[in-house]
């Protein structure tokens, strides 16, 4: 790692990550437990990246987007942004860091609010953290709004009168108003026609390297997560359960989980769709209220093992770059590991 | 949005009409008479005079087209000559109440004021009271703070005026001697004292009134908040580093205000219909005491009269409501 | 005895005698309650209590009843009588003579011209006067001189003390109302609301159905009076709250008909605020039988008529038993606590008119069986009620909506059935009993019931026109409109023959005697009427407020004049 590439900065450390929420009963709401949406996680993301963050729904991942913002209070972990801790900083004190990390959400009709014009949408933040002029503000507007391709015209208008891909690109524009670093977009495209999301990822990206943005890019789509990110983070049921580089990832899952995930993208050739080879997961996703004793996946994995049950698989690093969280690559297991990553790898050759 | 309004305002020509003959039948089909309240001891004779000198010996069809010719010709014509000085109008000709034997429109005018200062000032205080706790119950869902409200409002809603008005006075008038237990009418505000003896004589219904309409519209408000909590760009918001009193009350407020102020608008004309119970409770005499007395008394003139106005105030207030909701939410238009 | 009453009377006076010093207005302000609200200022186009009695503080007629029911002259010089020559021998005349030097509170002169105009006004076939009957059997009223007034009678009148006799009949000014006759009237509402009078105070504002306003009559004929000088006459709420603002705030000084149970009146009175008075009128609840078949087999417009007699009720053994199973004791204890008392007779009053028939008061359970059984009505089958040839002995009795009457209903019912009598009740929304229409089948005129239980009394002290309702032409019926007054159908030449020498009598004693045996004919000689309770008027007054004497010959408020201030 250290001779492959410049040491790169990291501008996101997210470590031990966790995300209860509270689950009440009674007359009195008296706790009863907890939905574990984000169980101990932890990742990096590195300056100018994007990290896509894949999961099926209800794995915590939009969850997990929302954490790292501080849209919620975590229970517990550390999150450091430009090396600054924000896991336990007060919502009043976050208020000057907020500039720097931004988000983009799923649903573009909700996301704005409905009665407020699109300059006043984009012009918010700047009121907020800014002391620009009024004839500033507005030329920042207007600057923003050519650079997510939105005519300037319609700057006075409200969000209904938008189609879905430009509500999507004013939410962009918004998120983009105060130059952030990090942007969190969460399913920016899920919402939105297929031609249309070809598009807004395109306009993200071109925006990356126009100005140098970091993603975490939060997504089911796994072909899209493809096409945009540089790295690839798999959730399962509030954990991190692998993350790679993303043509590692793709080429050679790790992960149980990641394998069975990966099968399911279709093919764009008929040919070799055929041939691929689905790998069907049993039962469904246990509650993250009540999650399984030892590996979340152990009541689904097709190569579970004893220890699966009983004792929870660390995330760690198994190869240079490539973490996982599995038994099969456990030290006390390597030889089993290997075979099984052999075995990984000989399968998806065959898919291929 | 003009062409919407008068577009409404034209339906609601018919519709106000046949409500009037709806009203009219309805009273005319109602048992009574109204010289019931004359003793016994009046003579079958002059109870058949009595009647003719109301107009009663006309048939029914009649005195409808005289009340419509009245109550949408003469009266507004008397309005024009009260007003310029004029003398269009036949004072002849102007709906006169059975019981007072006097023009229903100058008792209903005379009322209005005690009905506006008692129960538009509950409804007042009502909705200044009931947004506050409704934002602080949405926003603290649950708290202690929230669990109180939503008690207090559960009694405000379901006990009846009449008995929080009677507790009252037994006592804040009776015990405590703080304040009158009947509403003196004739009170005129001229000076710091008067005007405190007002204040006095008008804590008790205000009260009463306010904590009805208050838990009413704190339950709406509150509804309307968390509705609105729960939304995305509450989210944006508050990604978008605003503070949290921007968040609630620039973002959350603005929108959960739009159904609000629609149920307010359309509670307004309930403010002319007077508080029938509390009106009488407290003596304050308004125009519920006057619309139930009426009733009492047979007094159909004044009685289709005041149901007429109520009814016409509400769809009024329903189109204002309408218009209203246009203005203030960007993705209604009436084009 | 007589040196007692004197002693009293001379203690009276003195007591009274601060108010009789008193300088007008120096008693500063009066608050009255009346707990329905006046509606309009002019007794002759309302005839309601409440407008009549605050009218009656500033309209005055010539002469008014005490509260014993004695004539005494208001604006008249004296009371005239065939021994003082005001009435003719013949009682066809009365001629009444004006107080000299009276004058209306807007400072003109009261001449007969005014007693006049009122009897032009109340006349007036299109006016639809409420007190029409007040000037029934005038030939023509006129103007002597400025100051003497002559009525004629159509016929020998000998109680001719009907017009301008009673709050019910004031003086009003010609001036004021000259251009108010017939069909106007309703119009003048300025004068309708704000009558000139000559009563002791003068209408400053005018709410209709909330208060009125009032101030001394500065040109009131005793200088000194009234003690107050301004008054607020308030209405609206209920009969509670009116005397909780008496007896318990003291926010207001009189109340007037607290309607209220005995033992709610008495916790009030605890309070020590003020203090209740009552007294009794004529007004009595009573049961009423129907002469006539009300049963609903029977074609609209022959149900309830004199062509079908009552199958049940025609026989007065069966409706002397129902009158023997009633304890009144209990009723009065139920209902009216200290504002009622037992009575068996139509007129309970004035004393000089009741008869001393005290028979029904004791309750007869036993009597009652044994009428029943000597009448045919056995229980053959011994179910609990009576029956006679296949006719179960049941009936339904009606009457309005209202607390104390649907308590009566229970009771009477729970008597009725010891004796074998079945009892179905019903009661009806008071506006719809009494309202008179003629298409509604529910009116206590129709009488499509068995028996039927309301309250009535007649105006002044003189029975006659009240006993002259049960003359066989005044039953209710199709038609007539179903607007008789001869409510239970009650039909007896007899009656009809003693009620016209009534009418041709002019001595009182005379009068007396003929009145209380007409009073047996209804009540204890037929049974057709079952008086129950004889109702006085519970009215309650501050500890503060002197000079009040509960009066139900006249308004409760005929002597405002002499009302002060307790210091």
């Amino acid at each position: 790692m250290l001779d492959t590439a410049p040491v790169r900065r990291k501008l996101v450390e997210v470590q031990g990550l966790r995300m209860y929420f509270p689950i009440t009963a009674g007359l009195l709401r008296r706790k009863v437990g907890d939905v574990k949406a984000v169980d101990n996680v932890s990742f990096d993301i590195y300056e100018g990246e994007t990290l896509g963050l894949v999961g099926e729904s209800g794995c915590g991942k939009s969850t997990c987007g929302r954490v790292i913002l501080r849209l919620y209070d975590p229970t517990g972990g550390s999150i450091r942004i430009e090396g600054r801790e924000i896991a336990d900083a007060a919502q009043s004190d976050l208020r000057d860091i907020r500039p720097t990390m931004q988000m983009v959400f799923q649903d573009p009709q909700a996301s704005l609010n409905p009665r407020m014009t699109v300059a006043a949408i984009i012009g918010e933040p700047l009121d907020e953290h800014t002391t620009l002029s009024k004839a500033e503000k507005l030329a920042r507007i207007y600057e923003l709004m050519d650079a997510v391709g939105l005519n300037r015209n319609y700057a006075n208008r409200y969000p209904h009168e938008f189609s879905g891909g430009q509500r999507q690109r004013i939410g962009i524009a918004r998120a983009l108003a105060l130059n952030p670093k990090f942007v969190v977009c969460d399913e920016p495209i899920a919402a939105l026609d297929v031609s249309i999301q070809a598009q807004v990822v395109n306009l993200l990206e071109e925006l990356q390297d126009r100005l140098g943005l970091t993603y975490l890019f939060i997504s089911h789509d796994l072909s899209m997560v493809r096409h945009i990110a540089d790295r690839v983070a798999v959730m399962y049921l509030g954990k991190i359960v692998e993350l790679a580089p993303r043509d590692d990832l793709y080429l050679r899952p790790l992960h149980p989980y990641t394998q069975a995930l990966l099968s399911a993208v279709p093919e764009p050739d008929p040919e070799l769709e055929t041939q691929r080879r689905r790998i069907i997961l049993k039962g469904d996703v246990p509650s993250p209220a009540n999650p399984p004793k030892g590996c979340n996946f152990c009541t689904r994995c097709p190569k579970v093992m004893d220890i699966c049950r009983t004792v929870d698989p660390a995330f760690r690093e198994v190869e240079p770059g490539r973490f996982t969280a599995c038994h099969l690559f456990s030290q006390s297991n390597e030889t089993a590991g290997q075979t099984a990553a052999a075995e990984a790898r000989q399968s998806i050759q065959q898919g291929v | 949005m003009l062409t919407y309004s008068i577009r409404r305002l034209l339906i609601a020509i018919p519709t106000l009409l046949f409500i009037s003959l709806v009203i009219f039948l309805i009273l005319e089909m109602a048992p009574g008479d109204p010289l019931a309240d004359q003793p016994l001891t009046v003579p079958p004779e002059v109870r058949e005079k009595m009647r003719a000198a109301l107009g009663l010996d006309q048939p029914a069809w009649v005195r409808y087209l005289l009340w419509l010719k009245q109550f949408f010709w003469t009266e507004p014509l008397h309005l024009v000559d009260s007003l310029l000085g004029t003398g269009f109008a036949d004072p002849a000709g102007r709906i006169v109440s059975w019981q007072f034997r006097a023009p229903a429109m100058d008792i209903i005018w005379q009322r209005l004021p005690q009905t506006l200062q008692v129960v538009g000032l509950a409804y007042l205080v009502g909705v200044i009271i009931a947004v506050p706790i409704g934002i602080i119950s949405a926003y603290r869902q649950y708290s202690w703070f929230d669990n109180i409200g939503t008690f207090v409002s559960m009694v405000g809603f379901s006990v009846p005026t009449f008995f929080t008005g009677v507790v009252l006075i037994i006592v804040f008038a009776v015990n405590l001697h703080w304040f009158p237990s009947i509403y003196d009418t004739t009170l005129k505000v001229t000076d710091w004292e008067s005007f405190l003896k007002q204040a006095r004589q008008m804590v008790m219904p205000v009260t009463v009134l306010a904590l009805f309409n208050a838990s009413q519209i704190s339950r709406f408000m509150r509804a309307s908040m968390l509705d609105n909590l729960q939304q995305d760009y509450v989210r944006t918001a508050r990604a978008k580093g605003m503070g949290e009193k921007v968040v609630v009350l620039r973002h959350v407020l603005r929108n959960s205000l739009i159904p609000v102020v629609t149920v307010i608008a359309l509670g307004i004309p309930t403010i002319f219909g007077g508080a029938i119970i509390t009106e009488q409770v407290f003596k304050v005499n308004g125009l519920g005491q006057l619309l139930i007395t009426a009733i009492y008394a047979n007094d159909l003139p004044m009685v289709q009269t005041l149901t007429f106005i109520f009814a016409a105030l509400t769809v009024l207030f329903n189109l204002i409501a309408d218009v209203l909701y246009g203005v203030l939410d960007p993705r209604i238009r009436y084009d | 005895m007589r040196l007692k009453s004197a002693l009293l009377g001379a203690a009276a006076g003195i007591a009274l005698a601060p108010a009789a010093f008193a300088e007008r207005g120096a008693d500063g302000h009066l608050n009255i309650i009346y707990w329905q609200a006046p509606s309009i200022l002019n007794p002759y186009l309302s005839s309601g209590t409440k407008d009549v009695e605050s009218a009656s503080m500033v309209l005055e007629p010539l002469a008014g009843f005490n509260e014993k029911g004695e004539l005494f002259a208001r604006l008249a010089e004296d009371i005239p009588t065939l021994a003082n020559g005001g009435v003719s021998e013949d009682l066809t005349t009365i001629t009444w003579k004006l107080k000299p030097g009276l004058l209306w509170s807007d400072g003109t002169a009261v001449t007969s011209a005014d007693v006049v105009f009122s009897y032009e006004y109340c006349t007036h076939p299109e006016g639809g006067c409420a007190q029409a009957a007040r000037y029934e059997g005038i030939q023509t009223v006129e103007a002597l001189d400025d100051l003497t007034v002559k009525v004629t009678f159509t016929a020998p009148k000998p109680n001719p003390y009907n017009a301008f006799v009673g709050s019910t009949s004031p003086i009003i000014q010609k001036a004021q109302f000259a251009n108010c006759l017939g069909a106007a009237a309703p119009q003048c509402t300025e004068a309708n609301f704000g009558p000139i009078g000559t009563g002791p105070f003068t209408v400053t504002e005018f709410k209709p159905n909330d208060v009125i306003s009032m101030a001394a009559n500065a040109n009131y004929r005793d200088p000194a009076k009234p003690a107050f000088a301004t008054v607020t006459f308030k209405g609206g709420g209920d009969a509670a709250a009116a005397g909780r603002a008496v007896l318990e705030t003291g926010e207001f000084d009189y109340a007037w008909n607290l309607q209220l149970a005995p033992d709610v009146l008495a916790g009030m009175e605890a309070a020590g605020k003020g203090k209740v008075i009552n007294a009794f009128g004529t007004l009595v609840e009573r049961i009423e039988m129907n002469m006539t078949d009300p049963s609903p087999s029977l074609a609209e417009g022959e149900r309830s008529t004199v062509k079908h007699p009552h199958p049940i009720l025609s026989d007065i053994r069966v409706r002397k038993a129902l009158s023997m199973a009633i304890d009144r004791n209990l009723l009065v204890e139920v209902g009216y606590g200290k504002a009622g008392r037992p009575t068996c007779n139509l007129v309970p009053a004035p004393e000089m008119f009741a008869s001393d028939n005290t028979e029904c008061l004791t309750q007869d359970v036993e009597g009652a069986k044994a009428l029943l059984e000597e009448a045919g009505w056995t229980d053959s089958d011994g179910d609990g009620i009576r029956d006679k040839d296949g006719k179960k002995l049941s009936l339904l009795y009606q009457t309005s909506v209202n607390a104390v009457r649907q308590d009566f209903q229970a009771l009477v019912k729970q008597w009725w059935s010891e004796i074998g009598v079945e009892t179905e009740l019903k009661s009806v929304d008071a506006s719809v009993f009494f309202g008179g229409d003629p298409g509604s089948p529910d009116t206590f005129q129709k009488f499509y019931a068995d028996v039927e239980m309301y309250a009535n009394n007649f105006d002044g002290t003189d029975p006659e026109p009240y006993l002259s309702q049960y003359l066989c032409d005044k039953i209710p019926g199709p038609d007539n409109g179903w607007q008789g007054e001869n409510i239970n159908r009650f039909c007896d030449p007899a009656y009809d023959t003693l009620v016209a020498e009534l009418a041709k009598t002019g001595e009182i004693e005379k009068r007396a005697e003929i009145a209380k045996k007409l009073n047996e004919m209804l009540t204890k000689d037929s049974y057709v009427v079952v008086p129950l309770v004889d109702r006085g008027r519970n009215s309650a007054h501050s500890n503060t407020l002197g000079g009040v004497v509960l009066n139900t010959w006249d308004s409760e408020l005929w002597n405002t004049s002499d009302w002060f201030r307790v210091k």
